[in-house]
């Protein structure tokens, strides 16, 4: 996978969509296709409480894309230095075969240019040095700019305070 | 001007910035020259001054390349309006003849389909889908895309590539319910009983389409592929997160 990853605690987030709404301005993107989302699950009940749950969606940047092995061009690649997968729209034809491999439906349609976008972790603010659009706006602070090896930390000392009632 | 060596004319040009319009030629397809479009004014050492596609035009020491002139001007716009005289004014076309100026074609066609044989969906349907379930038929004035038939009627996968990249909307795919139609010069040729999305019920691409992007796929990649549209994947995946799974599971 990607040197990167994007922790969310989903315990900060509060539902307000600022990721989603960001990431579409900084990427200029039409009515329709989204690169992230928060996917509302929910309300159940968790120990008699009813609980909704906001759940961040980015592409995950796998390590072995299912995108990257459908795409019958090569428009889909993945950054040797750090694992970004993304679209060179120069080469893509618009077959969707990406959209229709992947397990999570990350790759957006471009009905205006007949092409296939996906979120790309906004390499080009990763290469200034940036975070990604997604993160840099998170209101609640529950979106983090990691590494997996931080993401893991993060996630155990999530679930230790959980168990102790912090 | 310096560039990689194998590179072709209108690459370097698009590299550069500079504008040379084409039709046939897509990045992932490679070259092949039929549009006449991208037509430039080549000399150089070795070459006699000449007008060459620049799509198919290898660069070289001390060519030199003019990609705008009153000439080229010319040609390109008789080429357009005997593009125009045969096919209706849709995208890029009109973009194009929007740029020259041009709002009727001095010429008459007699063809009643609006193709301009640019080869797109033949090449993209053979050599990138691998599915080649089109061709070109006859010969001359007569040519035209065809369903490639004789060898397996079953070719196309009804994947909509080639409708996709038709520049004048030749060929088109239509979603009604549960049925694909692929609709070539106006007729239907194919019909395609469209999968059914798991979780909201809706229909989403065929069978046959999937089974080619399978056929791409390693083991590990297939065993977790569901018949699930973005939306539902999407969904299916935050409530797995949460570890509430779908109760559809």
């Amino acid at each position: 996978m990607s040197i990167y990853y994007i922790y969310q605690d989903q315990k900060r987030c509060i539902g307000c969509y600022a990721c989603e709404v960001h990431c579409k301005t900084k990427n200029n993107l039409p009515v329709g296709p989204r690169f992230c989302r928060i996917i509302p699950v929910g309300p159940k009940p968790v120990r008699g409480i009813p609980t909704l749950n906001f759940v961040f969606m980015p592409c995950f940047h796998c390590e072995k894309p299912w995108c990257l092995s459908a795409c019958p061009t090569g428009a889909m690649q993945k950054r040797v230095k750090d694992g970004i997968v993304f679209v060179d729209a120069s080469l893509c034809v618009g077959c969707k075969s990406c959209i229709t491999a992947c397990p999570w439906g990350v790759p957006q349609w471009d009905r205006a240019t007949g092409k296939v976008i996906k979120c790309d972790y906004c390499k080009d603010r990763v290469d200034r040095g940036l975070k990604p659009a997604c993160v840099t706006k998170c209101t609640a602070h529950a979106l983090r700019w990691v590494s997996p090896e931080e993401a893991s930390q993060l996630k155990r000392e999530r679930f230790a305070k959980d168990i102790t009632g912090n | 001007m310096q560039a990689a060596a194998g590179m072709t004319v209108l690459e370097v040009a698009r590299q550069e910035g500079l504008d040379i319009p084409t039709l046939c030629y897509l990045k992932a397809l490679g070259p092949y020259g039929v549009c006449r479009l991208c037509i430039v004014e080549a000399a150089g050492p070795g070459l006699i001054p000449t007008i060459l596609p620049s799509c198919n035009l290898t660069i070289s020491e001390g060519l030199i390349i003019i990609t705008d002139s009153p000439v080229i001007q010319s040609m390109r716009r008789t080429i357009l309006e005997l593009l125009l005289a045969s096919t209706p004014l849709t995208d890029p076309l009109k973009v194009m003849a929007g740029n020259f100026g041009i709002k009727t074609s001095r010429f008459t066609s007699a063809k009643s389909d609006p193709c301009i044989l640019c080869g797109l969906c033949v090449r993209v349907c053979r050599y990138k889908i691998g599915a080649s379930a089109l061709s070109f038929a006859s010969a001359g004035n007569g040519q035209v895309i065809a369903e490639r038939i004789g060898m397996d009627p079953e070719l196309c996968i009804g994947c909509g590539t080639c409708a996709n990249i038709c520049p004048v909307q030749a060929i088109q795919l239509e979603d009604l319910e549960a049925e694909r139609r692929l609709i070539l010069y106006g007729t239907v040729v194919r019909r395609f009983d469209l999968l059914k999305c798991d979780g909201c019920g809706a229909p989403y691409t065929t069978r046959e389409f999937i089974d080619s992007i399978i056929s791409r796929l390693d083991h590990e990649q297939k065993c977790s592929l569901k018949n699930l549209c973005c939306e539902c994947a999407r969904q299916y995946y935050a409530e797995a997160l949460t570890g509430q799974f779908p109760s559809d599971g």
